[in-house]
């Protein structure tokens, strides 16, 4: 009977079998849906005031272990989707950017002090700030030709800055990753106070 | 055959299963063409998936009883949406409807433990809602009869697998893992929701 082919063998087939598939997915990327979520997926992304706070919120979360690492980016959309339903709808939110730029300070500065506080605590501080970010995005959110897909986006995009967080946060398992993982949450810090010194 | 090459070929059959629908597209029996069409119309509404994935993260988890009673009350549901829909003439996209409904139930997965009655009931009524909105477009009585024998063929299909591959995950993957990741679901079904109702009111009244 002849050996069973090894995953090395059957690897290229499938990498064979999806780019068969490329064609497909690239066929209609300039309307409906999928031009939506790409819109939606690069909103998050365009800011960087939100996207070094999102990515803060992961490396905390790796810095306050289980359950908290997990937690946190489940409060953080919910929270977030919030503020932006406040958003869309022209609720007045006062403080906003001064809010975004002050998530990056002192969720940056939570990293860098290792701070442990109670769940309870980082939920709370974690989903105030949502409140700011998801408000600022709401407000922009243009008439998109798909929302759903423009939604899906922005909260995948959201998502995955939370967990490209985590990913480097768990460099905390060695020592010289604790530096890194701190030194990022500084820079972190520092970029929201020059967010912050740009709004006076 | 070794773990392996056994996932690769999971994927290409995968890859496979996705491109079918191209290969399928020019049916040499055209008076089957709407048996099909209703057959994929809950993947082709991104709406519906998120209410089939909903369902699978408030039911799938649960005991078997309790799973099955869910799984029946969301397919007697569909029926008498599907029928309900086509007698009143209530074909239509329905968005924002299901946004509501997927809203409500992954509120209620991250409220934990939502009640087992609270979940027979919500597949009641995502069943109808499901099946209101795969009522097929007016049009002759043979085609419409088709492709509403498809749509329910299909929104009973999917629903099975919704709640099956959850409660197949649950038992394979017990655990905080599962729990974490099924909450994580939930939490971005509720963003995505949230914010597609929200677009929806703010474009059908301006502000």
């Amino acid at each position: 009977m002849p050996n069973p082919p090894s995953a090395h063998a059957v690897r290229p087939w499938l990498a064979l079998a999806l780019l068969a598939l490329a064609p497909v997915a690239l066929a209609h990327t300039e309307t409906g849906a999928a031009s939506g979520f790409v819109t939606g997926f690069l909103h998050p992304l365009s800011g960087p005031d939100h996207l070094i706070a999102m990515v803060a919120v992961g490396l905390w979360g790796a810095f306050l272990g289980a359950p908290a690492i997990w937690q946190l980016p489940v409060v953080f959309p919910v929270v977030m989707a919030f503020g932006g339903v406040l958003g869309i709808l022209g609720v007045p939110v006062p403080f906003v950017e001064p809010g975004i730029a002050l998530s990056a300070v002192v969720l940056g500065a939570m990293v860098v002090m290792t701070a442990r506080p109670a769940l309870w605590v980082a939920a709370l501080l974690v989903g105030g700030f949502a409140v700011f970010h998801g408000f600022a995005h709401g407000a922009e959110l243009p008439h998109a030709v798909s929302p759903l897909a423009y939604s899906a986006g922005f909260v995948a995009a959201t998502g995955l800055l939370h967990l490209a967080g985590i990913g480097f946060g768990m460099l905390v398992r060695w020592p010289a990753g604790v530096v890194a993982v701190r030194a990022l949450g500084g820079l972190i810090s520092l970029g929201g106070c020059l967010f912050l010194l740009r709004l006076v | 055959m070794t773990a392996g090459p056994r996932r690769a070929a999971a994927g290409i059959g995968f890859a496979a299963a996705l491109a079918a629908p191209q290969a399928a597209a020019h049916s040499p029996f055209p008076g089957l063409q709407g048996l099909y069409t209703g057959l994929l119309h809950p993947l082709t509404q991104p709406a519906q998936i998120m209410v089939l994935l909903t369902l699978g993260l408030l039911i799938g988890a649960r005991p078997e009883a309790v799973r099955q009673a869910a799984t029946v009350a969301t397919l007697g549901g569909a029926l008498a949406g599907l029928i309900a829909g086509a007698a009143f003439g209530l074909a239509g996209d329905h968005g924002g409807a299901l946004a509501v409904l997927v809203l409500a139930g992954a509120a209620a997965v991250l409220y934990r433990p939502a009640p087992d009655a609270l979940a027979v009931t919500y597949g009641a009524l995502a069943g109808i809602l499901l099946g209101v909105a795969s009522v097929p477009d007016p049009g002759g009585w043979r085609d419409v009869a088709i492709t509403s024998l498809g749509s329910g063929l299909g929104v009973s299909f999917f629903v099975v697998l919704a709640i099956g591959a959850m409660a197949a995950a649950a038992e394979r993957w017990a655990g905080t893992v599962f729990d974490t990741a099924r909450l994580v679901a939930a939490a971005w079904l509720l963003a995505i929701s949230g914010l597609y109702a929200a677009l929806l009111w703010r474009a059908s009244a301006p502000l």
